[in-house]
């Protein structure tokens, strides 16, 4: 093949324009810590980063969700073992009275009702001012008793105002877990055959105020279905927060690995980068050095 | 003719050939650089020998003609190749552009866009009446809706370069034609028998390469040596000296299509019929790539629309209305947009499935996040962001292709320029070999004539 000067320079020019380019792509991912840095670096893998991306958005997501869920639980819980106090006591003054005398009934009354109060403030307990336990209504105080009345038992007469809907949180995909927040089945359940635990205060309290021996022993009995009521309800949370805990646990394990896969796919091997641009700028510069010895002499330097 | 004159007569012509061959040698040399040029050489050849009693004695030389060393084949070749090149790298600047509208690398795109739509869904789940819930989900729902608008409109932007990019190159086009017609006309006036008008030539050579650049031609060349270039569906450009025009007319997308007018002035769309050069590279990108990916995209904006709103108008609002529609626009990516009604009043977002159930009721809401999981792209068999994630994979895919046939079309060119150099171009070494050769014959043929001079002496003397 016959060579001239002009073919030796378009060589050298694109020789050189191609190392030129695998060095600024070099330099880029060194910059930029990436590998994938267009949709065209790898097609495949810009889909790929993109579905880890939006996983992991997904899932912390889902442990913002399971920590609402967690919270809620906690908070009922400890209002529920709190009423589960206040309600031992009530059971502990009605076993007292029984054997009390006049007076000491009238001021077991006094205290009661306090305590009757401190009760229904717990079972409208809020949490981020929703209500608790009011079912969907949560922004309605589901429980609430009218002090304008006449007599003790109208005043201590507490009424329900939410609904039977629940709470409910998205955990993964496509799966809820669901909590009651139906005050109703909790403290107030005398309309499906349960205890209104409410309503058995009361009439403990009009009991020891009217000197009823027979009520107040038999209300004491009643108190302690109303205990197994709330305990009840408490022990159906204990499977919900496992199925939290186990969500949770499922999550905190799963997005390292997603964040491993995602890294994977779109970080730079930066030594990698850098022993490959020292191995370019050797073969950039000995084609630079090439080009210089090849390009200035021709037969006009050695005529004279 | 033996006598001393004829020496003489020799002496002077090898001066005048070899003069001719040294300036033949310095048109080469300064021509080294030139774009299109090719190397020159000077036809030399014995004069008519004269009778004598000893046979045919000869004459001496002379210059015969200037010829251009070219290979016609491989300039043709060069312009067919040229067209593609020019083509792929067309379209490969082009998608590059587009890349960059759905360059998702840094976040920001609709990947990320969609995927906080739905997770603020979500949270409004975790506190269906919260106040701070539904404002950051409006405000979410006006990021996607607004990044839905920018990709559209960037899209669109990308037409509208790429249609006034097309119309700068139709009138390239006509420039070049009315510079092939200019050429015709002065190689046809200035070549008679052997002689060729090689620099012209060179210029036309040059022009049609430029040409076969932007747009796929048929040239060829008649007895008179003028060009004849046909483009589209063989409508003539050049003829002799008489050209034709391209132009552009505007098609019902509101796009220029390109046109080929007549003598009377009519016009003839050759669109379709274009298969090569920069203006096929434009028109596919165009026409096709932004095209499908634009449907591509109102699609998308259009499913997640229609979905969200089905479900959002089986919600109930705060207020216990009936949910309105979540997001506005004739659905398409360029108008989507936030209810203009619950931007205004957040309480209209229906999380509740039920008027009863209201304030707490999340289970509309949390319909509406798990649309995200739901397979309803590409019937029935995609997510949105999965869909949404092909069309950036296609993308990138894209660019990758038009990348790969510009690398494999370039190396073609220059494979074949390497070539065409090798025949046509000049080389100094060699011109410089060429130089002392004729110079030494020129010294040689004055010698002569300074032998002739004194042979003359000696005859004049002799009397």
């Amino acid at each position: 093949m016959r060579v001239t000067n002009n073919t030796m320079i378009h060589s050298i020019v694109r020789y050189l324009t191609r190392q030129n380019e695998a060095l600024f792509d070099r330099q880029n991912i060194i910059a930029s810590g990436k590998k994938i840095t267009t949709p065209s670096d790898d097609p495949l893998g810009m889909g790929k980063v993109l579905d880890y991306r939006q996983t992991i958005a997904s899932i912390e997501q889902y442990q913002t969700n399971i920590q609402y869920g967690k919270t809620r639980l906690d908070v009922s819980e400890t209002n529920l073992e709190l009423v589960d106090e206040f309600v031992r006591y009530f059971r502990s003054i009605a076993r007292t009275e029984v054997d009390g005398t006049t007076e000491s009934r009238l001021a077991a009354a006094e205290t009661l009702k306090n305590i009757f109060d401190q009760i229904l403030d717990l079972a409208n307990s809020k949490l981020n001012d929703n209500y608790l336990f009011s079912g969907y209504q949560i922004k309605t105080a589901p429980f609430s008793r009218d002090d304008s009345q006449a007599t003790t038992f109208d005043k201590f007469t507490v009424s329900y105002n939410g609904d039977t809907g629940d709470a409910q949180f998205i955990v993964a995909d496509g799966t809820t877990v669901t909590m009651d927040a139906d005050g109703q089945r909790i403290f107030h359940d005398a309309a499906s055959g349960g205890i209104n635990v409410f309503d058995v205060m009361r009439d403990l309290i009009v009991g020891l105020e009217n000197d009823d021996t027979v009520a107040i022993s038999t209300q004491s009995d009643l108190i302690d279905q109303g205990r197994t009521q709330i305990k009840n309800v408490r022990s159906a949370n204990a499977p919900i927060l496992y199925q939290l805990l186990a969500s949770e646990n499922h999550w905190q394990h799963y997005k390292p690995k997603i964040e491993d896969l995602l890294g994977k796919e779109e970080d730079a091997d930066v030594t990698r980068a850098v022993i490959e641009l020292q191995s370019l700028e050797l073969a950039y510069q000995s084609t630079l050095a090439t080009a210089a010895r090849i390009i200035q002499p021709g037969l006009i330097s050695f005529l004279e | 003719m033996s006598d001393i004159n004829g020496i003489l007569d020799i002496a002077g012509q090898a001066l005048i050939t070899q003069q001719q061959a040294i300036s033949v040698t310095s048109h080469n040399i300064a021509n080294v650089n030139t774009p299109g040029y090719s190397r020159q050489q000077l036809v030399m050849s014995t004069n008519v020998p004269s009778d004598s009693e000893i046979g045919p004695i000869g004459n001496g030389v002379s210059g015969d003609s200037i010829k251009r060393i070219y290979d016609r084949f491989l300039n043709s070749q060069i312009n067919k190749e040229s067209q593609e090149l020019g083509r792929w790298d067309a379209q490969k600047n082009a998608v590059e552009t587009l890349e960059m509208i759905f360059n998702e690398t840094y976040g920001s795109g609709l990947n990320e866009a969609m995927s906080e739509f739905w997770n603020a869904w979500q949270a409004l789940t975790n506190n269906p009446a919260g106040t701070t819930e539904r404002q950051i989900l409006v405000t979410r729902g006006q990021f996607l809706a607004s990044t839905f608008n920018r990709v559209d409109a960037d899209l669109i932007r990308s037409q509208q370069d790429l249609d006034r990019t097309i119309q700068g190159t139709i009138a390239d086009i006509n420039r070049l034609a009315e510079q092939l017609a200019d050429l015709n006309d002065k190689i046809v006036a200035s070549e008679t028998g052997t002689q060729t008008a090689n620099d012209y030539r060179d210029k036309r050579d040059l022009a049609l390469k430029e040409l076969s650049e932007l747009i796929d031609i048929e040239a060829f060349e008649d007895a008179n040596g003028a060009f004849t270039v046909l483009v589209g569906n063989g409508q003539p450009l050049v003829s002799g000296t008489a050209v034709w025009q391209l132009s552009t007319e505007t098609n019902a997308f509101g796009l220029q299509e390109v046109v080929w007018v007549d003598d009377a002035g009519g016009t003839l769309n050759i669109n379709s019929d274009i298969s090569g050069g920069k203006i096929k590279g434009w028109l596919e990108t165009r026409d096709v790539v932004v095209a499908d990916y634009m449907n591509r995209l109102d699609t998308l904006a259009q499913t997640l629309m229609a979905e969200v709103n089905n479900l959002h108008q089986s919600g109930f609002a705060l207020d216990q209305s009936a949910g309105e529609v979540f997001f506005d626009g004739t659905g398409t990516a360029g108008d989507i947009e936030v209810n203009a009604n619950i931007v205004g009043n957040i309480n209209l977002i229906a999380a509740a499935s039920d008027p009863l159930t209201v304030p707490g009721d999340s289970r509309n809401a949390i319909a509406i996040a798990e649309l995200q999981n739901q397979l309803v792209m590409s019937g029935n068999t995609a997510t949105f962001n999965e869909y949404y994630r092909t069309l950036v994979s296609d993308v990138g895919n894209e660019v990758l292709k038009s990348d790969s046939y510009y690398a494999h079309q370039s190396e073609m060119v220059a494979y074949l320029d390497n070539y065409r150099e090798s025949v046509s171009g000049v080389s100094l070494d060699e011109e410089m070999i060429n130089l002392i050769k004729f110079q030494n014959a020129y010294a040689a043929a004055a010698k002569l004539v300074s032998m002739a001079d004194e042979l003359l002496q000696t005859v004049i003397q002799m009397v």
